[in-house]
């Protein structure tokens, strides 16, 4: 451990803040043109026609194109590169100005004249069940979606009578909940409501895309899963997945939001057009383009003994997924029953599909939905039962060794962050009149997976170690510290590569906090793979025994003799006596060791005008075994921080399904002054699975709505199931 | 599209159809959006004339003084401007964003405008024809709507200073970068023996709020303008209520009319207390 303790910073951190660090808009290929994309006005309509001779005209523009001029592509519906006769939302691309500079492309695409034939369209969830409304999809339109990417969680389809644009069913379940809410002597319920979300990264989306020499195609991305795009690029061009090489460029923030948006179209221009082209949304586009998180709406019955004993939770939630089919609601299902224990549980959850942006991923899906309904019930249930909410959940709470839904009985620290919040002084200080404290707990899955990885010793003795899974959040720093420690160099002899599609191992999509957890066990792996195979060849050059010999200083060394030591890298580069060394790793992990977490908010309020501000903020997590303390910190401050900016401030409004909150003027992230000082407290119960570690990024990002709320319940007894919590919620 | 860099007044006011770019702080929002394709664009932000700020008994900022400046400019002086102007943006969109744009945008969302409404300030416009000054109550005509005629440059606003009894309140989601849901000016001017309650983002234009005014101006005149004014409850309530009568506010995803209303009382209030405290 002593190369891993105290951690590091960030690997690229000095680059980054330096400005060196080349994004994917840095890049000029010779000849690079710039790609406008014409977007959709209407929510949904039918292209009659469009016009592009006045756009064609402009100096500079290279071609006007739409989905006409492309061939065709096997992807359906909204998720079609360019729309080829109907439009599902505003904000779909329609055409392509393709020009030598931006402000070429951005002139003629002002130009471009859609013809439409508006449609009738449906922006609501509960209206679009109605059996008049119009059909959002009409089929099962298979997007890029896939819900392993973020963690499993099967929906059981249900696919007899399903109301109206409802793409899936899911229903879990156990014991009998009638009976157990009959059973009950206290009853909580109440619907919750959670609007959409934009992931809010720095980076808006943006690829370039290029023609290379024997029918590739090269594709830069700052994606979260390049050999996905890979494949994803592949099924739409239809072409071999070697004919498709995919870059990772660094990511300005991806949190769920960028895994493959742009890519095929740029594909497909670059094919067609012989020359890179590059695709960059506005911010402004990104918020219509985008794939943001669904909306959700949950109504939920939770009912217990007069001793606080749980008997019964009943959900029903209804998923608006905007044009997509999507994927949260049976992920939702297996969190709402994770954290206690409730004898009698059901869940009926409805992907509903309306004429609004498509949305997907952001950090910890479905999880934030399912906690904010279910801790500020827990809440409300503790008031009634005049219970400390931290007992309350104490007494529910899922203990190590007891069953996990997902059957295993793995170690778990759900009752060890309960306790450690009952201790901490943002919890045991008085509470001053007109302050609030609130209490919420937070869980996610964690790793599952395969995984492999490759380590080569290089000349001057370094190690590079080979990945295949892209980081977003410095994941790479933690999987260097794994390979230092294991091989036995300072993290310093260490560079990680996320090698191209063309020479990437097997690695998840950076998603669902996976990747120290899956990718870290296959670098350890394939480190000590390396060492094993450089203690070989010493033990033979320096005629002593494998167990005899040690790393220090660059060289490997016979314990206690000084004298006798060779280089690494000399060794490792073999020669005729000798093969060179190669690491390999390849590990797979079967079961997820869930993470929970508890976050304590203070909140003042203003009982006229109803503002209110956080003036406290506390964040204790079980991390498994910790890998770099330093990065670790960094994700609960800004997975609290992005769960606090749901719970005050972000949604995606819509109005006739225009967006209404298409920038940041509008869309209210939060600012530094709305933010308190975060304390973090990290405990380490190692997880039984792979390398010990937990998932870190998702857990922080769960419980902020309902630590809020229940804050503010406290401070002011008025109850706020609505997000943001708005001023003019909390006045009589 | 065409851009001048104007170098003069002269320059700057030679075509009535360009729109003017100062701070870029509204025009560039709309270009980026789409909203806004100006053929010709003239860029004011160099010009002095525009930059003059002289505090006295006559107070006068240029149209092309940014919200630093303003806010350098008048230090202690006209303590209502000066809380309008700390709450605009973040200190890159104050170092760029100009009074004189406020007022030629006239958004009632503007944050210096019920500022300059309660202190009954005068706009210079000036154009080829020359100088012509309007009462900020003349000014404003609708949403985005002014008395400013195409062509014609906000040269700068005028006021006479009206004493330190003076608030500013802005009700907003957060504390900073953010579009008011409702905000106020009130401007007691002890000396002259008036008071002046505007309301921004509560309406189509800014609203005076008349009757409000008329009760406050009671409130002095019995307890003596030269004296600190501690109404009563009752009192302040009533203010509150017939300043939030004045109001005409929508609902909108920043807050209801109901909760607009409200907090137009509660800031009423509160503005009456802390300027009854300042004498």
């Amino acid at each position: 451990m002593a190369v891993m303790a105290g951690g590091a910073r960030r690997l690229e951190g000095p680059a980054k803040l330096r400005g060196e660090t080349r994004y994917t808009q840095d890049l000029k290929p010779f000849g690079l043109l710039h790609v406008k994309l014409v977007l959709s006005s209407y929510p949904s309509a039918r292209i009659a026609g469009v016009d592009r001779q006045a756009a064609q005209a402009v100096p500079g523009v290279v071609a006007v194109l739409t989905a006409a001029d492309l061939p065709a592509v096997e992807v359906a519906g909204p998720d079609q590169p360019l729309a080829s006769d109907k439009v599902y939302y505003v904000g779909q691309p329609i055409a392509a100005v393709v020009g030598q500079s931006e402000g070429a492309a951005a002139d003629g695409a002002a130009l471009v004249a859609v013809d439409y034939e508006e449609l009738p369209a449906v922006t609501d969830p509960y209206e679009a069940m109605q059996e008049a409304a119009p059909k959002v999809l009409e089929e099962r339109a298979e997007g890029f979606d896939d819900v392993s990417i973020h963690g499993g969680g099967d929906a059981e389809t249900e696919p007899q009578a399903r109301p109206n644009n409802v793409s899936s069913v899911a229903n879990q379940g156990r014991g009998d909940v009638a009976a157990g809410l009959a059973e009950a002597e206290v009853l909580v319920e109440g619907r919750y409501l959670m609007p959409g979300v934009h992931q809010g990264f720095i980076e808006t989306h943006v690829t370039v895309a290029a023609p290379e020499p024997g029918g590739v195609i090269a594709i830069w991305s700052p994606t979260q899963g390049h050999r996905f795009v890979r494949d994803e690029v592949a099924k739409v061009l239809q072409v071999p997945t070697g004919k498709v090489r995919v870059i990772s460029m660094p990511v300005g923030g991806g949190f769920g939001g960028k895994v493959v948006l742009l890519e095929p179209l740029a594909a497909l221009l670059a094919k067609r057009l012989g020359s890179p082209v590059q695709i960059a949304l506005t911010r402004s586009e990104e918020f219509q383009v985008g794939r943001p998180a669904p909306a959700s709406y949950t109504d939920l019955k939770l009912g217990a003994k007069r001793d606080g004993t749980l008997t019964a939770l009943e959900i029903g939630m209804v998923w608006d997924n905007g044009a997509a089919s999507g994927w949260h609601a049976g992920l939702a299902g297996v969190l709402f029953s994770s954290p206690y224990l409730v004898p009698n549980y059901s869940y009926t959850a409805y992907e509903v599909s309306t004429n609004k942006t498509p949305v997907d991923a952001y950090r910890a899906p479905a999880g934030t939905q399912a906690f904010f309904a279910l801790e500020s019930a827990l809440d409300e249930l503790a008031l009634k039962l005049k219970v400390d909410p931290l007992e309350l959940r104490l007494k529910n709470a899922r203990r190590e060794g007891e069953k996990l839904p997902d059957g295993s009985r793995a170690r778990i620290g759900l009752v060890d962050v309960l306790e450690a919040a009952g201790r901490h002084p943002l919890y045991t200080a008085p509470v001053a009149d007109g302050e609030g404290l609130g209490v919420a707990v937070g869980g996610w899955g964690g790793a599952f997976g395969a995984a492999a990885a490759g380590c080569r010793v290089e000349p001057d003795g370094s190690l590079t170690v080979q990945v295949g899974t892209v980081d977003i959040s410095g994941s790479s720093t933690g999987l260097a510290l794994i390979a230092a420690e294991t091989f036995g160099v300072p993290v310093e002899r260490i560079q990680v590569e996320v090698a191209d599609t063309a020479s990437a191992p097997q690695g998840p999509v950076a998603g669902g906090s996976i990747t120290t957890g899956t990718v870290g066990p296959a670098v350890a792996a394939a480190a000590a793979d390396a060492r094993r195979q450089l203690f070989e060849i010493a033990a033979e050059k320096l005629e002593a025994a494998a167990e005899d010999l040690e790393i220090s200083d660059g060289s490997v060394r016979v314990k206690g003799v000084p004298d006798r030591k060779l280089e690494i890298g000399e060794l490792a580069m073999g020669g005729e006596a000798h093969p060179p060394v190669l690491g390999q790793g390849r590990t797979r992990i079967e079961r997820q060791s869930p993470a929970f977490t508890v976050h304590l908010c203070r909140v003042k309020v203003d009982r006229e005008t109803g503002s209110y501000r956080v003036t406290g903020y506390a964040a204790i997590q079980d991390v498994g075994r910790s890998i770099n303390p330093p990065e670790i910190e960094g994700q609960i401050h800004g997975g609290a921080v992005q769960g606090l900016g749901r719970a005050m401030g972000e949604q995606l409004h819509y109005e006739a399904g225009q967006l209404r909150t298409g920038s940041f003027l509008d869309y209210e992230l939060p600012t530094a002054d709305q933010i308190p000082e975060i304390d973090v407290q990290v405990l380490e119960i190692p997880a039984s699975t792979g390398i010990g570690t937990r998932g870190v990024g998702e857990p922080p990002a769960v419980p902020g709505p309902a630590a809020l709320a229940n804050a503010i319940a406290s401070a002011t007894g008025v109850r706020v199931r609505e997000l943001p919590i708005a001023a003019q919620l909390l006045i009589g | 599209m065409k851009v001048t860099v104007a170098r003069s007044l002269e320059e700057a006011l030679a075509d009535p159809e360009a729109i003017f770019l100062a701070g870029g702080t509204d025009l560039m929002v709309g270009v980026n959006f789409g909203r806004e394709r100006p053929e010709h664009v003239v860029s004011i932000r160099g010009l002095s004339e525009l930059g003059d700020t002289s505090v006295g008994e006559r107070v006068r900022i240029g149209g092309g003084v940014d919200y630093t400046r303003v806010l350098d400019a008048l230090g202690e002086h006209s303590p209502a401007l000066v809380q309008a102007a700390r709450t605009i943006g973040s200190p890159q969109i104050r170092n760029a964003g100009t009074i004189g744009g406020n007022l030629g945008t006239c958004s009632p969302a503007g944050d210096t405008l019920p500022v300059l409404a309660a202190l009954d300030a005068e706009v210079i416009l000036r154009s080829p024809a020359g100088e012509r000054r309007v009462p900020f109550s003349e000014f404003m005509l609708g949403p985005r709507k002014s008395a400013r005629r195409p062509g014609e440059l906000v040269e700068a606003v005028e006021w006479l200073d009206a004493g330190p009894s003076q608030a500013f309140l802005k009700a907003g989601t957060r504390n900073a970068m953010v579009i008011a849901v409702a905000n106020l000016a009130l401007v007691v001017d002890r000396a002259r023996k008036a008071v002046r309650v505007a309301l921004g983002s509560v309406g189509p234009t800014i609203i005076r709020a008349l009757e409000a005014e008329d009760l406050a101006r009671g409130l002095f005149e019995e307890s003596g303008w030269e004296r600190p004014l501690r109404p009563s409850q009752a009192a302040a309530a009533r203010f509150g209520e017939l300043a939030a009568g004045a109001a005409r506010p929508i609902d909108d995803q920043r807050g209801s009319a109901i909760y607009r209303r409200h907090v137009v009382a509660v800031m009423a209030r509160r503005a009456l207390a802390r300027t009854g405290e300042v004498a």
